[in-house]
């Protein structure tokens, strides 16, 4: 969408775009009111539009806008050719009539297959040869048809693609699609003559001709089609198209170009301010010598000085360069400036988020002496924030949390061994070892469960290269991962809510409910994941949309979750189990088919014993952020992922998208924070419901006693294989806890902020340390403050106050 | 006070008391020079290094396994255990005071060890270097994140240098000794020129890593120089700082705070010090 609004109004894509992208249906996007080109060639006696392809260009320019159309939803990418055939049959019947003057095609076909096979899929090649032909017929036709010998085709690509298919980022792969203008009248061209390369330039990877700003498209369209440029272009007329004109038409539209350009100067830098820095130079000798400009610093003075050089001068004593460094000085000004930023705001909210880390850094209940968590968990975040002010680093975040990761478990377990040898318990010793060495392990595998970040982005890894070929392991695993809940669902939650005989049943209709949806979705979504794998079951569930079930689930979700927080007033030990279920099921859910297999491995990290709540948080921080990478996320907008955000969703619900895009993208992290949660819930000698049994089985017959007595073994015989865990005494642990979080995420903000805020002209601002901006907000007011502080505090309040009234 | 941090009732690890150079001219000299040597050899063969890593790191395999070598033989005292076939009791000998220990081996070592068992004890610690602490570190390498489906023979040849540089010096004094192992592993050992530079060669290769994934595209960048060089860097640097500040400190994760605290060590309630410390030290409780 933002490029969109790049190629039709000529402005520099703005901080709010990014956001508004994902709130698509917003009317604050919408373009019908602004200034494009499309609404200057409306505005034509008895023009028409016509457009064909992706929905949302229907979306920016609603109503009546085009007098035909048809648009196509790009909701799953895993359509190929539908979506393409759905523009391709129009085209024709197009061709043949000579009521439009515009017509908008917008293809998507080649966008699905890049984000789902990358450029060296197999169907990339195809899908380019058929995009040639289209150009070839509708030239054909420009060429054959009399009407159409004024017409000129425009091919622009409105983004290209890293080597993972991907874009959002700021790779040259990404970042310089070809455009190309053809028309039959071109010819006609007074032109300087161009070889035709084959290969790029040298040192470049897609340099072919020339490179020119997205923005350029517009004033180049309004010079060939003559119309005024739209008011808020930042664009600059492409010189080579100007070969159709004479020299007094070429300065006319450049003193044009400029002219508009300068209401938007004026608009920035204050009217007033810019025509008396003009007077003061008009009256010097720059109007004879424009060299003099050259040694101004500030780039208004300079503007000021050139422009008032050229105002004095006639068409016939200046040169096209000294008109050119006149707009390119604006482009390149403005397009850094084009948002204005508030300053003082930016510097007060920095202070707002330092002020919040010192808070976090006073409710700590002992900062000296200093323990050897404190300083790695200083070390971390020192490290963070020096991090977020290198372009490369914030691309490549991953590589930071699968270094300390690792050497943070095993600090863990050398501090656990060492315990061992100290007291000379040496039975655990090799226990501890393995246990720490699978760990490591095991995160080793997460690294390469999805290759992220840019560098290596469509680098082979398990998830794009393994599960593709053996669909049927990746399934075994998620029916494992789902079997695994069903299995603690029934055993730590249901069984205290429900009879013994229920539970399992209960748990089985939630699970089987949720398979059937991940089935479906995936069949819609990848279908390749799928293959011919429960066929029948696929078949038959056809009927019941793809949104009904999914409601199915969270309806059993839902329902769950309030039976157990109903219960959770009278018996403590399920608040702590509450977590489990929120954990096993919402978070599991949501998540990426190909992605769910993972939180098993997740599970089994969790084993690791741990020594205080600085540490839990300290683990829970790093491991949030190494599961968040490992499911494919980024600090590239273009690795969110959407699809399981309208899980149930039948419209646009800016709340429920919101809620589904955070526990989808951030299912990892949201299991951990539920891991932290648990463990640091007060200790449970024996758990209430046990009790429960002593105190009433006597009043009870013997039928009853018998159901409880099978009951109590059930949850033994879970409550045996757990290992004894190691509960951290309750008391100031939850405060210590969400203190060390608040400090870490408080100082990642302010280094965020600072990092904006001094690299505001930096190349990369849109790019990377914006969206890095947005991840941080997420991080933050997401996971931190609604999932850790919210949830994870609401479920340690209700168990602090059962546990005190047991 | 380093020396006994945690007196409780039940015999706790030994600390590794420092290692204690030989002070012959000889030892003095080389021990200054080794770092020289080392640092000269691979700052010899950057470029060598980075145009093709794998014959380049197993060339410098070698001399680094003689300079090694040498020092153990020139500059560390005797081991007992792997000179001679002593059968000391080892829970008996460092268990009761690692000083003791000390002083019973000087006196065993006084009985002239020639030089061609000085010389067969650096060659069977390097023996094992290559037998055991090679695949382990390899392995330990690999779990933090170095390659493993490629550049197979880099990661090794790193594990080598690795090893190489870490453990000759470690088995020479204390061979396979698994009590002082464990010290080791605990990190409950005295910061000394040989335990520094052991530490420093770990911890400069995981800082190492950071230049990795930074855009520059220079050759250098690629898998495994940069680790390599901060291994070779941490390690000499480590031995400057051991032999300098560690005199007198103990690596230990309590160590830090365990120095400043005035603490029962039985006392479990927690009131003085930093609550992470009584965490891990309540915790232990409840797993007894």
């Amino acid at each position: 969408m933002p490029r969109v609004k790049a190629l039709t109004t000529g402005s520099v894509p703005s901080f709010l775009d990014l956001i508004l992208n994902f709130a698509e249906s917003d009317t604050s996007s919408s373009l019908a009111t602004q200034d494009t080109w499309l609404a200057q060639l409306r505005a034509r006696p008895n023009s028409k539009l016509v457009f064909y392809g992706d929905d949302t260009w229907l979306k920016l320019f609603p109503g009546d806008f085009f007098a035909r159309h048809d648009g196509t939803s790009s909701f799953f990418v895993s359509d190929f050719t539908e979506v393409d055939n759905n523009v391709t049959r129009n085209i024709p019947q197009e061709l043949e009539r000579d009521d439009w003057n515009v017509m908008i095609m917008h293809y998507l076909g080649l966008d699905h297959i890049g984000h789902k096979t990358g450029p060296q899929g197999p169907n990339m090649l195809p899908k380019q040869k058929e995009m040639d032909g289209i150009v070839k017929i509708i030239y054909q036709a420009l060429e054959e048809h009399e009407h159409h010998e004024r017409t000129l085709l425009v091919v622009a690509g409105d983004h290209g693609m890293n080597a993972g298919g991907n874009h959002g980022g700021s790779g040259p792969g990404e970042t310089e699609p070809a455009l190309l203008f053809a028309s039959p009248k071109l010819r006609e061209f007074q032109k300087k003559s161009y070889e035709c390369p084959t290969l790029p330039r040298e040192g470049t990877e897609f340099h072919f001709y020339t490179k020119m700003e997205q923005s350029d498209v517009v004033p180049t369209l309004a010079a060939l089609l003559g119309f005024p440029i739209p008011r808020n272009s930042l664009g600059v007329c492409m010189e080579e198209i100007l070969g159709f004109a004479n020299d007094a038409d070429k300065k006319a539209l450049l003193r044009q170009n400029i002219r508009q350009l300068l209401h938007i100067v004026e608009v920035a830098v204050g009217q007033d301010y810019f025509k008396t820095a003009i007077e003061e130079y008009r009256s010097t000798d720059a109007t004879t010598m424009p060299q003099a400009c050259d040694e101004i610093d500030a780039w208004e003075k300079e503007l000021a000085c050139r422009f008032a050089a050229i105002e004095s001068k006639k068409d016939a004593y200046i040169s096209e360069t000294e008109l050119y460094q006149v707009l390119y000085l604006i482009q390149d000004n403005m397009s850094s400036t084009a948002s204005s930023y508030n300053i003082p705001r930016m510097i007060v909210g920095t202070l707002i988020a330092s002020l919040s880390a010192t808070f976090g850094v006073f409710s700590l209940k002992s900062l000296w002496p200093p323990t050897g968590t404190g300083i790695a968990f200083v070390l971390t975040t020192v490290l963070y924030g020096v991090m977020m002010f290198a372009s490369s680093y914030v691309e490549e975040e991953q590589h930071f949390w699968y270094w300390m990761t690792p050497i943070w478990i095993a600090s863990l377990g050398v501090r656990r061994l060492s315990q061992h040898f100290k007291s000379q318990t040496a039975t655990n010793t090799l226990r501890t070892i393995i246990k720490c060495i699978v760990v490591i392990a095991l995160h080793r595998l997460c690294i390469r469960w999805n290759q992220t970040g840019q560098k290596y982005a469509g680098a082979p890894d398990i998830v794009h290269t393994v599960f593709p070929e053996h669909y049927h392991f990746m399934w075994l695993l998620i029916l494992a991962t789902y079997l695994l809940i069903g299995y603690r669902i029934t055993f730590t939650s249901l069984i205290d809510i429900v009879s013994a005989e229920a539970a399992p049943a209960l748990a089985v209709a939630m699970i089987v409910a949720a398979i059937i949806f991940k089935l479906n979705f995936t069949q819609a979504d990848a279908p390749e994941l799928v293959g011919d794998l429960a066929l029948r079951l696929r078949e038959y569930t056809k009927p019941w949309s793809l949104v009904l079930q999914a409601r199915t689930v969270f309806a059993f979700i839902g329902s769950a979750m309030v039976a157990i927080s109903a219960s959770v007033s009278r018996k403590a030990s399920l608040a702590k189990r509450a977590g489990e279920v929120l954990t096993g099921l919402l978070t599991r859910l949501p998540s990426r088919t190909s992605e769910q297999p993972r939180n098993k491995t997740t599970q089994a990290m969790s084993s690791i014993d741990l020594f205080s709540s600085v540490d839990v948080a300290a683990l829970a921080l790093l491991l949030s952020h190494t599961t968040f990478f490992c499911f494919g996320g980024s600090n590239s907008i273009s690795s969110l992922d959407l699809s399981n955000a309208y899980n149930g969703v039948a419209g646009y619900n800016i709340g429920a998208v919101g809620v589904l895009l955070l526990a989808s993208n951030w299912t990892g992290p949201i299991w951990w924070s539920f891991f932290a949660v648990s463990k640091l819930l007060p200790a449970l000698a024996t758990t209430s419901a046990d009790r429960q049994v002593a105190a009433e089985s006597k009043h009870r017959s013997w039928v009853e006693q018998e159901r409880k007595k099978l009951h109590t073994d059930a949850v033994h015989s879970v409550k045996v294989q757990q290992k004894p865990q190691q509960v951290i005494p309750s008391g100031e642990t939850w405060s210590s806890y969400m203190a060390a979080l608040t400090i870490f995420f408080a100082a990642s903000l302010v280094a965020v902020m600072a990092a904006c805020t001094a690299l505001r002209t930096h190349l990369f601002i849109w790019t990377v340390f914006s969206p890095k901006y947005l991840y941080s907000m997420a991080w933050s007011a997401g996971w931190h403050l609604l999932i850790n502080g919210w949830i994870g505090g609401l479920v340690h309040l209700l168990a602090g106050r059962t546990s005190t009234t047991v | 006070m380093a020396a006994q941090p945690h007196a409780s009732s039940r015999s706790p690890l030994p600390i590794l008391p420092v290692i204690t150079l030989l002070s012959t001219p000889a030892s003095t000299a080389y021990n200054h020079a080794l770092p020289v040597l080392v640092l000269a050899i691979y700052y010899a063969s950057f470029n060598a290094l980075v145009a093709d890593p794998v014959s380049t790191l197993f060339y410098l395999a070698w001399p680094l396994a003689a300079f090694q070598a040498i020092f153990c033989v020139l500059c560390l005292p005797v081991s007992t255990r792997t000179s001679t076939s002593n059968t000391t009791s080892k829970s008996q000998s460092l268990s009761q005071s690692a000083a003791k220990s000390i002083t019973a081996r000087a006196k065993r070592g006084s009985a002239q060890p020639t030089l061609a068992s000085k010389l067969a004890a650096a060659l069977l610690s390097l023996t094992l270097t290559l037998s055991l602490s090679l695949p382990l570190l390899t392995i330990l390498v690999i779990l933090h994140g170095a390659p493993l489906t490629t550049h197979q023979p880099h990661t090794l040849l790193f594990g080598a240098h690795l090893a190489l540089l870490t453990t000759p010096p470690l088995f020479y004094i204390h061979g396979i000794d698994s009590t002082a192992w464990r010290s080791l592993v605990s990190l409950s050992f005295a910061f000394d020129t040989v335990t520094g530079r052991a530490v420093g060669a770990l911890v400069g290769a995981w800082l190492g890593a950071i230049p990795i994934p930074l855009d520059w595209d220079r050759e250098w960048q690629a898998w495994p120089v940069t680790v390599v060089l901060g291994c070779v860097g941490g390690w000499a640097l480590g031995g400057v700082v051991g032999a300098t500040v560690g005199k007198e400190g103990v690596l230990s994760w309590e160590g830090i705070a365990a120095d400043n605290i005035e603490r029962p060590a039985d006392s479990g309630d927690g009131d003085a010090g930093g609550i992470d410390l009584d965490m891990g030290t309540r915790g232990q409780k409840k797993v007894e």
